[in-house]
């Protein structure tokens, strides 16, 4: 047993990226099914004991091919990997169940086990970026969930997911050559590609126009990945006509994965002090943050597909999150932490009730959806509250970690970022408000098909699994955000 | 700094300078491409010139590639080359994934050029019977 | 010896320059054809400078890949009704800015970098000396990018097979696309697209494809046992592996195949050499070693480390070759 704890860094990854291909040498879609789910609940649970550790104190050091850690490639779990690791499976998990259900049925049988080896090889790709400790295989990692991230994308029901996905792969490569660009300049004058060994040297060393070279293409390719404002272009189309179940496993994983890669870069590789503070780049993330929070509520409300308005809405709440990395403090960090963790929580909730209504109308079109509320009254009530959540109303998640983010800016004396959070906020308000309307009060413009058909169990069950971890958290928040703040407290050790 | 004597550091910088301007003609053919086949082309120097960098700073002078032999003493740095052979391969396999998106693009919209994409007039299936 | 150091930086500035104007042509043709050539070109020049700069291993996949596989790829998808549309031959002003912003702060950034072949840079000093040292010892192979690739960094290269496979699968997913509705699909016998059964009939063609063939193979073969001692390794004999696949299959001509390079053998064969990977790396992780530590494979270090680069290069070219047919394969269906 005690071998098993030792050898649980891998296995995380491991497991995923060995059963995807598994399920294509089956081809069987019944057995496939049954592998992505199994594969789901063994990895909650290695995270889940992943972060019984580190609660007590312990971090994780794995030594692949049993090469000691410069020369080799190692994998370091410690508080803050554990909460990223948590969040990201939890989301897997209820959308691995959801995705059985009948919001993507235009994938044809003989290609879902290609589909689900795909989708496994995402998750494998994510959990990999999170648990690795050396720079170049993170982004080899990036690359293999990037990858199946494109095949996912592309299976969409309407043809223009495939330019979604053609768009995204182009993009999402350049930012890929950045990152590796950055990487290899940090190599050129350290001599190593171990993160933490980087961290000492360049402390050491102290930096000079390559590293600062290297800062700056690592910022713009990972926030090319993470969605942040000005560099988004993709993840609205993406979002928006990838498969329901994709978008669900999307937004609560993807985009979340490569925030933290860009925290722990930041704070760790090229530490906080220099990058932050030595360098502009907190204003130029603050500023990002600032316009992403404002503008990106605009086009939700002028946008008149149902997922791609709550894909504009990701690129709100994730200027919310760059906001609190740029802030510099463990404060920042753990608001932002803790945002991540919330909006996963509630945007999964949105996407898997947007997968019900579109799979059971047919439609995507806001304006066709009117009077949808009568015939499919849980799908729109969790949409209902997971919208709350998204403005941040008093009593839902979202204003927890809104709450935090703000009082973190205060203690730093940038009080006047208020302004923003609340006037994005109420913007949000807004195109909630919009959905609300017609959902409920308008008349339907056009007959649906078929409004009555019953949501399935595989589609409730997640459903009403991550509502009610949301309305928990959003009343009692302690737990969360002590693990936040216990997260944030191990970047900045580590940091030291 | 460079020595000229013996002739062995005058490229000086002047690899990374070349690897810097094809990076930068792959970034202004992936921004300004409308054919989608270009703009893969592009990705694919812009890359390139990313491996120059790495494989550059492997290069010892007088070195020999690192392949271990009792007669050779000086070997170049093995390690961008096994970064950048990793990093090849990541970057056929990303051609051959939008190669294939644009066969299926050609065939959903009769066309490689995105601002025909955009002129079409879209034939979207707002409901499915 | 005469000068070495000269002939070495004639050859890296002169290729140099010639890189550089191909890439500026390569932005201001417009003719997808002209692209293509001028790409495959640009890979060769790349390919050569990869040998001067003592890459060897890498020049050898430079050569497959860029030359060989990309431009293959394109020419499949390029077609002649693909007229080129207007656009101006110099690109507009916004990526025109792009590019310079980009450009100067990455000039600015090599200030302060080590010159070309300096070797107290400090990307010589911390780990290259151990693998070049004491790599012999460790992994008991001559070949330092083979022992690094497949051993140090062996969980790396087991992402780059997983991320070939995927590549693999998504392209015969989306263009093996539309599945046929006559219920079937098991099972489905790849065929080589028809156009290429008039290539074949001519006898010269025929003939001296079909003596070339077992050299190829014969060749696949060396470069993969041999990756350990010299330049190759499972990457690039899975690639020459796969293309003498192809040459036979373009030589039984339109019709059914062999059994091997049916939809079913092809995915098959790329999951099999990932699976074979893990498979080491598990069977070093039950022998109570960490993952892909080949090391507790067998009696001494050196014979498990041997063991394990064997059969993990195996691995790779298995999934490298069945993606090689796989990609051909779809990327010639007629799509009529």
């Amino acid at each position: 047993m005690a071998q098993i704890i030792n050898h649980l860094p891998i296995l995380q990854v491991i497991v995923p990226l060995l059963l995807g291909p598994f399920c294509v040498v089956l081809g069987h879609r019944g057995l496939a099914r049954i592998i992505m789910v199994t594969t789901a609940v063994i990895m909650l649970v290695i995270s889940a004991m992943l972060l019984g550790g580190t609660l007590q104190g312990e971090v994780f050091i794995y030594q692949l091919g049993g090469w000691a850690a410069p020369w080799g490639i190692e994998y370091r779990v410690d508080g803050l990997t554990a909460f990223v690791l948590i969040t990201i499976n939890l989301v897997h998990l209820l959308a691995s169940v959801f995705c059985l259900g009948r919001a993507d049925d235009n994938i044809a049988a003989s290609a879902r086990p290609v589909f689900y080896c795909a989708w496994l090889l995402c998750i494998a790709g994510l959990n990999g970026m999170v648990v690795s400790n050396d720079a170049f295989n993170v982004f080899v990692f990036l690359e293999i969930s990037s990858l199946s991230t494109y095949v996912l994308i592309s299976c969409g029901r309407d043809p223009k997911a495939l330019l979604a996905a053609y768009r995204y792969l182009v993009m999402g490569a350049v930012g890929a050559t950045f990152v590796l660009l950055s990487i290899g300049l940090l190599y050129m004058q350290t001599g190593t590609l171990n993160i933490t060994d980087l961290a000492g040297i360049i402390a050491i060393r102290g930096s000079d126009r390559t590293v600062v070279m290297a800062l700056a293409f690592f910022t713009i390719g990972i926030g090319i990945k993470s969605g942040m404002f000005p560099l988004h272009d993709w993840l609205p189309n993406a979002y928006g006509f990838a498969p329901n179940s994709v978008t669900v496993l999307l937004s609560g994983t993807a985009t979340k994965v490569a925030l933290y890669v860009m925290l722990r870069f930041l704070y760790n590789l090229f530490g906080a002090e220099f990058s932050l503070i030595e360098m502009p780049l907190d204003t130029v993330l603050i500023i990002c943050a600032i316009l992403g929070m404002l503008l990106a509520p605009i086009m939700a409300l002028r946008e008149s597909n149902l997922k791609r308005m709550f894909a504009w809405s990701s690129v709100a709440q994730i200027s919310y999150m760059v906001m609190g990395i740029g802030l510099g403090s463990t404060a920042g960090a753990a608001a932002a932490l803790l945002h991540l963790f919330n909006h996963s929580l509630v945007k999964v909730a949105v996407f898997m009730a947007t997968g019900v209504l579109i799979a059971r109308t047919g439609t995507a079109r806001i304006r066709h959806l009117g009077g949808v509320a009568h015939h499919q009254r849980f799908a729109c009530y969790t949409l209902l509250f997971g919208g709350l959540g998204l403005i941040g109303i008093p009593g839902t998640v979202g204003f927890v970690s809104k709450w935090m983010l703000v009082s973190a800016a205060v203690d730093k004396g940038w009080w006047w970022l208020a302004i923003p959070v609340l006037a994005g906020s109420l913007a949000s308000a807004a195109y909630i408000w919009r959905i609300v309307e017609t959902l409920w009060a308008k008349p339907a413009e056009i007959d649906l098909c078929k409004p009555g058909a019953p949501i399935h169990i595989v589609e409730w069950l997640p459903l009403s699994v991550i509502t009610a971890l949301a309305l928990w958290f959003g009343l009692n928040a302690s737990f969360p955000s002590e693990l936040a703040a216990l997260a944030a407290n191990s970047l900045a050790d580590t940091g030291q | 700094m460079s020595v000229a004597g013996d002739g062995m550091a005058v490229p000086g910088l002047l690899n990374y300078w070349v690897a810097v301007g094809v990076l930068v003609c792959g970034l202004i053919m992936v921004v300004d491409s409308r054919n989608m086949v270009k703009k893969l082309i592009g990705l694919n120097l812009f890359q390139s010139a990313v491996f120059l960098i790495f494989i550059t700073m492997g290069k010892v002078s007088n070195g020999s590639a690192p392949i271990l032999d009792p007669a050779v003493s000086t070997y170049s740095n093995p390690l961008p080359h096994v970064l950048i052979l990793t990093a090849i391969v990541v970057g056929v396999a990303t051609t051959a994934l939008g190669l294939a998106l644009v066969v299926r693009i050609r065939r959903a919209y009769g066309t490689i050029y995105e601002d025909e994409i955009a002129d079409k007039p879209q034939v979207e299936p707002e409901i499915i019977p | 010896m005469p000068n070495i150091g000269l002939i070495n930086t004639v050859a890296d500035i002169g290729l140099l320059a010639m890189l550089a104007a191909t890439a500026v042509l390569m932005m201001r043709s417009q003719s997808p054809l002209t692209i293509t050539i001028l790409s495959g070109i640009y890979s060769l020049i790349m390919c050569t400078l990869f040998v001067v700069l003592d890459a060897v291993d890498v020049a050898f996949t430079e050569a497959a890949v860029g030359v060989g596989i990309a431009s293959i790829l394109i020419l499949c998808v390029i077609k002649h009704k693909d007229e080129p549309n207007l656009q101006s031959a110099w690109p507009s002003g916004l990526s025109i800015c792009l590019g310079l912003g980009v450009g100067v702060l990455a000039v600015l950034g090599t200030a302060d970098m080590a010159m070309y072949g300096d070797p107290l840079a400090p990307v010589h000093q911390h780990l290259a000396p151990r693998f070049l040292g004491q790599s012999p010892q460790e992994t008991g192979i001559p070949n330092v990018v083979t022992s690094v690739l497949a051993s140090y960094r062996g969980y790396d290269t087991l992402g780059e097979v997983v991320v070939i496979f995927t590549a693999g699968i998504a392209v015969l997913l989306l263009l093996a696309g539309e599945t046929r509705a006559d219920g079937s699909g098991q099972h489905k016998v790849l065929t080589f697209p028809a156009g290429h059964s008039e290539l074949i009939a001519n006898p010269v063609l025929k003939m001296v494809l079909s003596r070339i063939i077992p050299i190829v193979i014969l060749f696949a073969l060396y470069v993969q046992f041999h990756g350990d001692y010299g330049p190759g390794g499972g990457f690039q004999a899975g690639v020459i592996f796969g293309a003498g696949l192809i040459t036979y299959g373009l030589l039984c001509g339109p019709g059914k195949l062999p059994g091997l390079i049916s939809e079913k053998g092809v995915i098959t064969g790329m999951a099999l050499g990932v699976l074979l990977y893990g498979a080491v790396g598990v069977s070093a992780l039950i022998c109570g070693g960490d993952f892909l530590d080949y090391s507790v494979l067998s009696d001494s270090q050196t014979a498990g480390q041997h063991l394990g680069i064997f059969l993990i290069e195996l691995g790779v070219g298995m999934t490298v070759a069945s993606t090689m047919v796989s990609l051909f394969i779809s990327f010639n269906r007629d799509w009529g």
